[in-house]
């Protein structure tokens, strides 16, 4: 086995409460299946036979659920819950599944919607060796779909700077937007041996990670680390500029060049110091003329970081509302040309329907009469009602939809009722809202009051 | 008809012209005390003027009219220029010279040619020390055509790819560029000598999201300028260099417009003799022939003589007569000019050697730079060093690396320079009157020259430089870089670990001080009565002066205004003036300040009024007591909710009345301590408890306080009835808040029932007065 996976389906989803207030995050329907089936179906097509899943200890009984009874995943699953009331980052959890980890890792987080052959990934790690590699997208975003509550704007959009060395593979700079106040800084040190840095700003973060068992180790060593994509990226991209510590210096530096303050003996453990090359390494590297130094002009530090750029297929991230409509639709447009069947069965129609190309229909949905859907989603055991109109939009499961209704650029959650001749324009419905007939609504979130953050 | 159709032709002509300018002075001193004599330009490298390297470039490219610019020694740039036959009728092109004595720069040279009104189209504007092999006409075809489709780009520089530690980089010309990756344009430009990081403005990448650091280049200073390029200077009276120059037009880009584009060559040579290290790696190069047509046995123009050089094996050019003892040996890269005699068992290597030079027996040359006409004795060893036209050295000589030997100088015999040595006949004059272009003169005190160091027949003065200088030569010789690198390296390492000290420290701190001073200045406004545009210009230079982001201005602004505003009202002792003094302040709008940021800060000058209060009256205990109900880190985090907004002013109101009381500690005396401070507080209420909810949160506020402090529970009733009559809270409100327990995380249930129990009189007088009011209206 040359790599385990680790799912990290325990975030809250809090950049999208108004969806997850009533659905767990790994439980979001995506082209009606659960958003989690997605990065472990596609570990599943990669050739891994077990996946390890991070969550919440009260959702991991519903994923198991999920996506064993409902989605056939037949990879083994290792749920492992961490306690609801912990505030853990990414990297904390894979502190407490430390035990677990034998060999090198591959961490994705539940949200990707991604159809890249990981073995792309793997290759680069391979071939460099990398301490880090990561999945970056270089896609064209459409824009037309953040119509959806334009004038809330859910977060800023943070950017990320990275910096990648001539052929661009290697990672040299990483910087998140949020982290700086009006300048990027770079090192000297790093340009003498990167002389040319290319500098994007556009490029995903797939948040998807493969990381050396020795990172793994180091994480447990360093409490302070609480985010893989926040906290250890940085740190490991920073660091492959650094230079490996003296024996004799060790403990003087440590404490200086951590993070963390030095609480016991082991904290000051030099972060190279967990890098130890086998004998085999240092046997060639002490015969070889080049005498410790690299091909490519680093000399002491053996951290690496690599990526790969995604430049076709779909890679989205379904962490915010917006990303989360894109999601879908991307999704849409993904299987419209496949020859998976998106119109269930066993829908009951009444009448005349039209359904667009790319439209997706649910088990045991039922169609008024005259119906057009174009360009969208509709969950399990919906009811639709005559004359109703639903463009680019998610509808999710129980939903009932009277006569007449439209709707265009919306999300609908489960239970949701609408009455007759509704109109709804780029809004988001919460779980079990009734929605009174003739309502209009355009731009706007309708959840429940007590969901409701007032400023 | 004939004259004018020639007429006519001769304006196309001339539209069509290509120029080009020459900067033939470095404004510099890089190669003193050898430029007091010959100008920099006319400096033999690989046995030519360097300014033969630089003209015979243009003419390559297709420069039909040069303008040479000389300032230091321009006499004998022109004698040369005429003597070669450069400014004759035969020459490739037509070369005029332009003389100034009084330019200091770079900058005022093109602000001269400007004022001539020379230039008529783009034209190349180089500096006289360039050594180039670079085929300029793509280049400026390209930068032509840029010009056709839009007129912004007002100069192409060029720079050639070279890795960082490149032979032919000088340390001074060290420059970080960012370009945008498509087109080549430039947006960044840095000198980063000496600075372990480089700082690249956020704005930088606003508008682009792919663009290229770029480290590896080498900047030859030739440039493809528009005709406006030179009017520039001229309308910018502090551009000094090109670098002023293209930093100006990157940072005024948005309201000029103009724009400066990076031509990169990866294939072709080009490096400035821009120090003596480069004086070293550029003659390497021409004798390793990377600036082929530019090499020793090249016949460049009809002035010179064919077959002067022979190639032989390893880079060994042999002029015509020179005679090489028996067991002397001419290892590789090496040139010995004509006439040169040679005496036996000599070893040369990397070395330049002048026409009609003597050299003794047993001497040793490696990388030394022999000018014409030059004597060495026998057993001398001289390494890296440059010895000029005319020089005697005698027998038993050593000279260390890193010596320039200036014009006529005589050494020896049996001394030892040590490195970096400098020696000319001109005595050093004060480190600020020597300037390159600064003509010898004789009223200079006579010195005597120093025999024991430059030996008893020497006849020279020896440069010590100033520690400035020395530093500079020290640097400017190649050898000591790789220990700077490695120390250089050392210091990165340190910086990173400061790094992280620095994020934890300087930044408050710079902000405590900046925010002292705007309340400083605040303070002074309203003592003074000083206008608004006056305080906002003083706030602004402090931010600069600070360094101080916009978001952190903004707080710091909105906590002075409030702060000064709250120091008079604490003078006043009125809430409402105090409101009142809050209200007019229009700084506020000007440094646009969301209502969210605004609420935190009035709750802050809530909170400190607390604690003023309670410094004043008390104890230590006290004071803690004042800030301990609220997580102070808390408030200045920037999202605080309208609910907690107003609970905690209902309760800094009560916590500041009680702060008062405390020592009384019974509730009738608390009540008189409230009494007084509820009345000027009203206003502060109103502003915020607005609405039924926040009443809530009020009532809940009150709840709070007074289940915690159930001895003076007694009081409720008339906090009650005061914010009742002041129209703060409002009866149905209470009523619901007296029918509805609502669950409390702070205050036991049994309390709660308490302050109701309390309370009843109150409610009872209400329900009373409600039913009065009802019969009433029946």
């Amino acid at each position: 086995m040359e790599f385990q996976s680790v799912v990290m389906a325990a975030g809250r989803g809090s950049r999208m409460t108004d969806l997850t207030a009533s659905i767990p995050k790994p439980l979001l329907p995506i082209g009606n299946r659960p958003m989690i089936w997605y990065p472990v179906n596609m570990l599943e097509t990669a050739g891994f036979q077990e996946v390890i899943i991070i969550a919440l200890e009260s959702t991991s009984h519903d994923i198991r659920q999920a996506l064993t009874a409902l989605c056939d995943v037949k990879v083994s699953l290792d749920i492992v819950g961490i306690p609801d009331d912990a505030d853990w980052g990414t990297a904390d959890s894979l502190r407490h599944i430390k035990d677990k980890i034998q060999t090198d890792i591959l961490v994705v987080s539940c949200d990707l919607v991604c159809n890249v052959p990981l073995h792309q990934l793997a290759d680069i790690h391979r071939m460099h060796n990398s301490t880090l590699t990561m999945l970056l997208a270089d896609l064209p975003q459409t824009t037309d779909s953040a119509a959806i509550l334009k004038s809330k704007k859910i977060g800023n959009e943070q950017r990320d700077f990275i910096g990648l060395d001539g052929d661009g593979r290697r990672v040299v700079i990483m910087a998140s937007e949020a982290d700086l106040d009006d300048a990027l800084t770079v090192r000297r040190s790093v340009l003498k041996r990167h002389p040319c840095v290319r500098i994007k700003t556009k490029l995903q973060d797939a948040h998807l990670f493969l990381l050396k068992k020795w990172v793994v180790d180091y994480l447990q060593q360093n409490r302070s680390v609480s985010t893989i994509k926040g906290e250890l990226v940085p740190l490991l991209v920073r660091k492959q500029f650094s230079r490996r510590k003296k024996p004799d210096d060790v403990s003087k530096a440590g404490d200086l060049s951590m993070v963390s303050p030095p609480s016991t003996k082991e904290d000051n453990l030099d972060i190279h110091s967990f890098d130890e090359d086998d004998e085999m390494t240092v046997l060639t590297r002490s015969l070889s003329s080049g005498a410790g130094q690299r091909v490519d002009g680093t000399q002491d530090s053996t951290i690496t970081c690599y990526t790969h750029i995604v430049t076709e297929g779909m890679c989205v991230r379904a962490n915010t509302l917006p990303s989360y409509v894109e999601a879908n639709k991307q999704i849409l447009h993904e299987l419209a040309g496949g020859d998976e069947l998106l119109v269930h069965p066993s829908i009951t129609t009444k009448g005349k329907y039209q359904i667009g190309p790319e439209c997706m229909v649910g088990e045991g949905v039922s169609l008024g009469d005259k119906v057009t859907l174009k360009k969208s989603i509709i969950g399990k055991h919906c009811t639709i009602g005559d004359r109703v109109k639903i463009t680019n939009s998610v509808i999710m499961n129980h939903v009932t939809i009277k006569d007449g209704s439209i709707l265009q650029g919306c999300v609908v959650c489960d239970n949701a009722h609408m009455g007759d001749q509704c109109e709804l324009k780029d809004s988001l419905v919460g779980s079990s809202q009734n929605i009174p007939s003739k309502a209009k609504y355009s731009n706007e979130v309708i959840v429940n009051e007590e969901q409701m953050l007032e400023v | 008809m004939a004259g004018r159709g020639r007429k006519k032709a001769d304006i196309m002509e001339q539209e069509d012209v290509l120029q080009a300018v020459i900067i033939a002075d470095s404004f510099d001193v890089r190669f003193a005390p050898i430029t007091k004599d010959i100008p920099r330009a006319l400096m033999p490298v690989a046995n030519r003027p360097l300014l033969e390297y630089t003209l015979h470039f243009l003419v390559a490219a297709g420069i039909q009219e040069i303008f040479v610019f000389c300032c230091a020694h321009a006499n004998k740039i022109i004698k040369y220029l005429n003597d070669t036959g450069w400014t004759s009728d035969k020459a490739p092109c037509q070369v005029t010279t332009q003389v100034s004595e009084d330019s200091l720069s770079p900058g005022d040279a093109l602000r001269l040619i400007y004022d001539r009104s020379l230039i008529r189209t783009d034209f190349v504007l180089v500096m006289g020390d360039l050594v180039s092999t670079i085929n300029l006409q793509p280049i400026i075809q390209q930068h032509k055509q840029r010009r056709l489709k839009d007129k912004v780009t007002v100069m192409t520089m060029l720079f050639r790819e070279a890795a960082p530690r490149h032979h032919t980089r000088s340390s001074d010309d060290d420059v970080v560029l960012v370009t945008e990756r498509d087109t080549n344009r430039v947006l960044h430009y840095q000198m980063v000598e000496g600075q372990s990081k480089l700082d690249l403005p956020l704005d930088l990448f606003s508008d682009q999201s792919d663009l290229d650091i770029r480290y590896n280049l080498l900047d030859c200073h030739v440039s493809v300028c528009s005709p406006q390029v030179p009017q520039l200077f001229a309308d910018n009276f502090d551009y000094q260099t090109r670098n002023d120059f293209v930093r100006g037009i990157l940072v005024h880009e948005e309201i000029m417009g103009n724009q400066v584009q990076a031509h990169v060559v990866t294939d072709e040579y080009a490096a400035r003799v821009s120090s003596p290290p480069m004086y070293d790696a550029v003659s390497k190069d021409i004798l390793q022939r990377w600036t082929y047509p530019l090499v020793p046995d090249n016949r460049l123009s009809s002035q010179e003589q064919e077959g002067f050089y022979t190639l032989r094996r390893h880079h060994v050019y042999r002029g015509r007569d020179v005679f090489l003892d028996h067991d002397s040996v001419l290892e590789e890269n090496v040139v010995i000019g004509p006439g040169t005699r040679i005496g036996s068992h000599t070893t040369i290597s990397n070395s330049v050697i002048g026409q009609n030079c003597v050299i003794g027996d047993n001497v040793s040359l490696e990388g030394a730079y022999l000018w014409d006409n030059v004597t060495l004795g026998s057993s001398c060893s001289l390494t890296q060093c440059i010895v000029c036209s005319g020089v005697t050295i005698a027998d038993r000589v050593v000279v260390e690396p890193s010596c320039v030997l200036a014009l006529n100088v005589e050494v020896g015999p049996d001394v030892h320079l040590p490195a970096g040595t400098r020696v000319s006949l001109h005595p050093m004059q004060t480190p600020g009157a020597e300037d390159d272009f600064q003509e010898p003169t004789e009223t200079v005190q006579h010195q005597t020259y120093q025999p024991d160091r430059i030996g008893t027949e020497g006849k020279g003065y020896i440069w010590e430089g100033d520690d400035d200088q020395d530093s500079l030569v020290a640097a400017m010789w190649g050898l000591r870089l790789e220990q700077e690198d490695s120390s250089s390296e050392e210091s990165e390492e340190s910086s990173e670990e400061e790094d992280n000290l620095d994020e934890e420290n300087s930044p408050p701190d710079d902000i405590r001080i900046f925010y002292t001073e705007v309340l400083d200045s605040m303070q002074r406004a309203i003592e003074e009565n000083i206008n608004a545009d006056n305080l906002i210009l003083e706030i602004n230079s402090s931010k600069y002066a600070y360094n101080i982001s916009m978001q952190e201005l903004n707080v710091c602004v909105v906590r002075c205004v409030l702060e000064s505003a709250h120091l008079r009202a604490s003078l006043m002792a009125t809430a409402s003036e105090y409101l009142a003094a809050l209200k007019p302040n229009e700084r506020m709008y000007a440094y646009n300040i969301s209502m969210q940021e605004l609420n935190v800060c009035v709750v802050r000058c809530v909170l400190e009024s607390a604690h003023l209060r309670a410094s004043l009256m008390a104890t230590a205990s006290e004071y803690l007591a004042a800030l301990k109900p609220r997580k102070n880190e808390r408030m200045y985090a920037y999202n605080i909710s309208m609910q907690e907004l107003n609970v905690c002013v209902v309760r800094c109101v009560l916590e500041s009345a009680h702060l008062r009381a405390l020592l009384l500690a019974t509730a009738s005396e608390y009540l008189a301590a409230l009494k007084p401070l509820l009345q000027p507080m009203k206003g502060l209420l109103k502003n915020y408890i607005r609405n039924s909810e926040s009443q809530q949160d009020c009532l809940m506020a009150l709840e709070e306080y007074f289940g915690t402090h159930l001895n003076i529970s007694a009081v409720l009733v008339s906090v009650l009835n005061f914010l009742y009559n002041e129209d703060i809270l409002e009866e149905d409100s209470i009523l619901k808040w007296y029918r509805h327990t609502a669950p409390s995380s702070t205050v036991p249930q049994k309390a709660q029932q308490q302050v109701r129990t309390a309370a009843t009189k109150f409610i009872q007088w209400l329900q009373e007065a409600e039913e009065e009011s009802e019969e009433d209206s029946d």
